[in-house]
């Protein structure tokens, strides 16, 4: 009991002087312009976190390097919020995160149940966000040396267990979606090897960097549901939302409730992670909904727990990432690269002495994820009755403006033509796999994390001297595989025996 | 916040060109960076970038145009147009480049324009903290013994850390098991997590573990001693003879950029290397700026030529070519 | 919805719609090898009489019963094709050191298997059939993003805005005059706004061409404002 004592005191000592650094005038100021900005370029398509950082990386020079870290976490989080917004009501997700966000979220906008769907994200993520950062303040060393022990094998082995949630998560045939998940990783290899010779490039200069994920995404969604909806081309009305719509039952809060804590949970434990964990947790989160509902039939048909889950999995992912980057000088994304260089620029090594030798800026940072989170909250309620407003204008007057939109986004991402081409391609490949009832985000997932699969496949590889069997010899790799295997068979078996029973019936 | 955001990007959208030499520089000035944003050589830039805006009037704005290792970003410089407005900051990877790619898309020699060295960073040979090994000694017996199972971890080819790898190899005699990653930080990851045996990085990256006791340490790579790793011996001293290497840095200008902005470019670099704000700085990192007479395009083009002679036999010798 | 299946799906047929997959891969190889497209035009020209001629004879692909599943099948070959194409000129390296080729290799190899399985499920099982497809959007939608694409550096920001938010409302048949040019207006007026005014982003707003055409004409001198 003793020890549970010291624990809380300490903490509360930390967080005191946490608030004390978050608290003052300046640093709320700089949090609120972090978050207003992140939220407004997640909701814009295109011009993600990393670009906006890099662009303000010369501001934060000039100031506090507690102040400079604070408004650029806020981007970073304040982005996540606003991506979800655009995944929704448009289905265009513009970050890794809200592919599957747009999968439930915007089959809601069509019921018109948009309000209710940015409602929960919302508070999804707050509550994902409050615990995330009460993770970092108890738990932040620990957690950091027990992810240092996944060795690429297990990572590999964890990827792996991503891709059977995400056969998991589709809707259709399993093979197909397996299809899919191959036919990503497939793309993310062209463009150039770990070595830099080029690959699948078929000597073609603009394919040298390979395929831009913003493009890929939007044009597959964003662009590929655009032709989807001309094909009935009536006069469709505006879908009705009222401004009171947002506001749960209290059924619908009933429903909400579990999704958001395991949500949160499976968020924060894949987002500890430096390498890469936490891309899958908004897949894993949702695969888990699906697989636990009594109705995973009414899943990507506008389900609450489908937006509650993976929204709240992705920001407490999105949190929980600071404490590699925080306590071991490990960034786990490109975000948190830029934010080791702006520690680094303002003469802070950022390593594992971090915490002790600059608690202020430790804890500082901390407290200031839990006030940005909450003034996102309060910002993003009031802006949902705008953003339902937005649907109201027609169908006819809309698309054009989002496939303009689009393109300037995409343009904006590095000023190449060809990432708006690649968009337009992939609007076509969007519209070809409805048609053909080909899922596209297990794709999404596949190119996503393709060169990173590549890369611990090719280091497990080369660490055990070309021993396969690394990948069930080392504990955490063999558990995982046993995990997805025995998931994987437990999606077959209906499928099985279902097909039996048709032939039976036959 | 429009107007920071305009200021931060440093983006005059009403930047008109059709300015001459003698005005330069009427806009912002791009530097290219060939690496990641948030890496040591990136950080090298934005600081010296930083600096230079305010001798030139004009914001220096930092672009990462990373890949390839290291080579994509001098191939979008060669192709810009000449006139002082784009510009490179690179490391030693540019002289090892030429042996390394046999199928280079640009001249390092010809195709540039030089302004002047920016510093030279020494690294440190840093190994898993369950290894053994309380020295160097102790490091040259564990390679004598594991041989070829020896596993060594770098940035990726063509960084600094994959070339201080094969200068060891050659140091040693013995070819390691070498595994690449994209980048510091997942090698890092690696070597605390007890997996990989020895990383040699710049001491940038490595500082902050090794004053944190995460990692064993048992040199530095430059001649002498540095300053914030007083402890340090210098791989020299420790029983590797001869063995010097530093992350030498440079900037350049495309072929064709007029003489008179070339000068005004070193002019604001041989500033930046003086203020007191970038020497700071420097010092924090490990490594401090080159002397003033150094800060040259002359001086920059002795050391490249130098750097190709001195690499070419080392990478043939090891039969490492990236493509 | 469903269609009710009239003959069986003729056997020859099917091994034309395989071979004409593979052929795409042998195109892409055979290009990666600098074969001459005076060769490679008169070889699927070839096969497309050939094919044209046995779905005649045969009824086409008309009759299979899962069309969704079938081609899905023959496009992720097609693709496979491609990807076999561009893997023949990389080092696989060994399994102790993977070179370039080895996961790509082993990615192939799973989606090989997945295509085959799904091609033969679109011949086994029932399924519905492909419904029509909205031409006139996916062609206006998809060649207006390509138009913005090849013209924002020469046209510049507003003017391909312009253009491409106009043509775009053509897509739909329920379009007017007075809406196609007011959206395209208001659309310009506020992607200026958040986009260049607001984010500051470095994107001309009247382009290249727009700038060398109005200096040739004598209308502006060297420096115009928002060309460059």
């Amino acid at each position: 009991m003793g020890f549970l004592a010291d624990f809380f005191s300490g903490m509360g000592a930390n967080l005191a002087l946490g608030f004390s650094q978050a608290v003052t005038l300046d640093n709320l100021f700089y949090c609120f312009v972090g978050v207003l900005l992140g939220t407004a370029i997640g909701v814009l398509p295109g011009l993600g976190p990393i670009a906006t950082i890099a662009l303000l990386l010369p501001i934060t020079f000039k100031l506090d390097p507690v102040s400079a870290l604070i408004m650029l976490s806020g981007i970073y989080y304040g982005a996540q919020y606003g991506g979800s917004t655009t995944a929704i009501l448009i289905n265009l997700p513009g970050e890794t995160s809200s592919v599957v966000t747009a999968i439930d979220g915007h089959q809601m906008a069509k019921k018109g149940k948009a309000g209710l769907a940015l409602f929960t994200s919302a508070v999804g993520s707050f509550f994902a966000g409050t615990v995330a950062t009460f993770l970092i303040v108890g738990f932040a060393p620990l957690l950091a040396s027990a992810a240092l022990k996944f060795s690429p094998a297990d990572y590999f082995s964890l990827m792996v267990m991503g891709f059977v949630a995400a056969v998991v998560l589709a809707q259709g045939s399993l093979v197909k979606a397996m299809a899919m998940i191959v036919l990503g990783l497939l793309i993310s290899m062209v463009g150039p090897s770990e070595s830099g010779a080029p690959r699948f490039t078929f000597d073609n200069p603009e394919f040298f960097d390979g395929f831009d994920f913003v493009a890929l995404s939007m044009g597959i969604f964003g662009i590929g549901e655009i032709i989807r909806n001309l094909e009935d081309d009536t006069k469709r009305e505006a879908i009705k939302s009222k401004f009171f719509d947002l506001i749960p039952t209290k059924a619908e809060l009933k429903e909400m409730i579990p999704p958001i804590l395991r949500g949160t949970t499976v968020g924060s434990v894949l987002g500890i992670l430096p390498g890469g964990g936490a891309i899958l947790g908004a897949f894993a989160a949702y695969s888990l909904e699906k697989r636990l509902s009594k109705t995973p039939q009414d899943f990507g048909k506008g389900k609450l727990a489908g937006v509650a889950a993976p929204e709240s999995a992705n920001n407490a992912g999105a949190q929980v990432s600071f404490i590699p980057m925080l306590t071991l000088g490990i960034p786990s994304n490109p975000v948190m690269a830029l934010m080791l260089g702006a520690l680094i620029i303002h003469r802070i090594v950022p390593g594992p002495t971090l915490v002790t030798d600059r608690p202020e800026l430790f804890w500082g940072v901390v407290s200031s994820m839990w006030i940005g989170n909450f003034m996102l909250l309060v910002l993003n309620l009031p802006l949902i009755g705008m953003w339902v407003k937005f649907l109201t204008i027609p169908y006819r007057l809309l698309f054009p403006g989002i496939v303009t939109i689009c393109c300037i986004g995409v343009y904006s991402v590095s000023n190449n033509p060809f990432d708006v081409h690649t968009m337009a391609a992939c609007g076509v490949i969007g519209y070809v796999l409805f048609k053909l009832e080909c899922e596209p985000a297990p794709l999404l997932l596949g190119f996503v994390i393709g060169r990173l699969m590549e890369q611990y496949f090719t280091r497990a590889m080369q660490l055990s001297f070309g021993d396969a069997t690394v990948f069930v010899r080392e504990p955490i790799s063999a558990s995982l595989l046993a995990v997805s295997a025995i998931a994987l068979v437990l999606v077959l078996l209906p499928a099985i025996r279902k097909k039996r029973e048709e032939a039976f019936a036959e | 916040m429009r107007k920071w955001l305009i200021a931060g990007a440093g983006i005059l959208a009403l930047g008109i060109s059709g300015a001459s030499a003698q005005n330069f520089p009427t806009r912002s000035v791009t530097m290219m960076i060939p690496f990641a944003a948030g890496g040591p050589t990136d950080t090298v830039g934005r600081l010296v970038a930083e600096s230079m805006s305010k001798s030139l009037g004009q914001q220096v704005i930092v672009e990462n145009a990373a890949g390839a290792g290291g080579t994509r970003a001098p191939g979008l410089v060669v192709k810009a147009a000449p006139d002082g407005y784009t510009i490179l900051l690179h490391h030693i990877g540019m002289s090892t480049a030429p042996t390394l790619y046999r199928k280079l898309a640009y001249n390092v020699l010809n195709d540039f324009e030089f302004v002047g060295l920016v510093t030279d960073a020494p690294m440190s040979l840093i190994a898993r903290p369950g290894l053994e090994a309380k020295d160097l000694k102790g490091v040259l017996e564990y390679i004598a013994k594991t041989k070829e199972k020896t596993s060594y971890a770098n940035a990726g080819i063509g960084s600094a850390s994959h070339l201080c790898g094969m200068l060891l190899q050659a140091a040693v005699k013995q070819q390691f098991n070498t595994i690449n990653f994209n980048g510091t930080g997942p090698a890092m990851t690696d070597i605390l997590g007890d997996r990989v045996d020895l990383m040699c990085d710049q001491t940038t990256n490595t500082t902050g573990q090794i004053k944190g006791g995460k990692v064993k340490a048992y040199g530095v790579t430059t001649k002498t001693r540095v300053k914030s790793l007083p402890d340090l011996p210098t791989l020299d001293q420790a029983g590797l003879k001869g063995f010097e290497v530093a992350v030498w840095h440079g900037i350049y200008a495309p072929k064709g950029t007029p003489k008179e902005v070339v000068a005004k470019l070193t002019q604001a670099l041989q500033a930046a290397l003086k203020d007191p704000k970038v020497i700071q700085a420097f010092a924090e990192l490990g490594t401090e700026p080159v002397p003033q007479d150094q800060a040259t395009g002359a001086a920059l083009q002795a050391k490249l030529k130098a750097e190709i002679e001195k690499w070419r036999p080392l990478i043939q010798a090891a039969g490492q070519f990236a493509d | 919805m469903a269609s009710t299946i009239s003959k069986p799906t003729s056997p020859l047929a099917v091994i034309v719609a395989v071979i004409g997959a593979a052929l795409f891969g042998i195109v892409f190889y055979l290009r990666s090898i600098e074969v001459s497209w005076y060769v490679l035009l008169p070889l699927i020209a070839a096969y497309l009489a050939a094919a044209f001629f046995i779905f005649r004879r045969d009824g086409g692909l008309g009759g299979v019963s899962n069309p969704k599943d079938f081609y899905t099948g023959v496009l992720l070959l097609a693709v496979c094709g491609v990807f076999a194409a561009g893997l023949v000129e990389l080092p696989l390296g060994r399994i102790a050191r993977p070179g370039p080729a080895f996961f790509p290799l082993m990615l192939l190899g799973l989606l090989f298997i997945f295509s085959i399985a799904i091609l033969i499920n679109g011949l086994r099982t029932k399924g519905e059939a492909l419904t029509a497809v909205p031409w006139r959007g996916l062609i206006i939608i998809t060649g207006m993003t390509v138009f913005f694409g090849a013209t924002i550096k020469g046209l510049g920001f507003i003017p391909a805005i312009v253009v491409t938010a106009f043509v775009s409302c053509l897509a739909t048949r329920q379009w007017n005059m007075v809406s196609a040019v007011s959206t395209a207006a208001i659309l310009a007026i506020f992607s200026w706004a958040i986009f260049i005014w607001g984010l500051g982003l470095p994107i001309a707003l009247c382009g290249t061409w727009l700038r060398t055409l109005l200096i040739s004409l004598g209308v502006a001198g060297e420096s115009i404002p928002f060309c460059y």
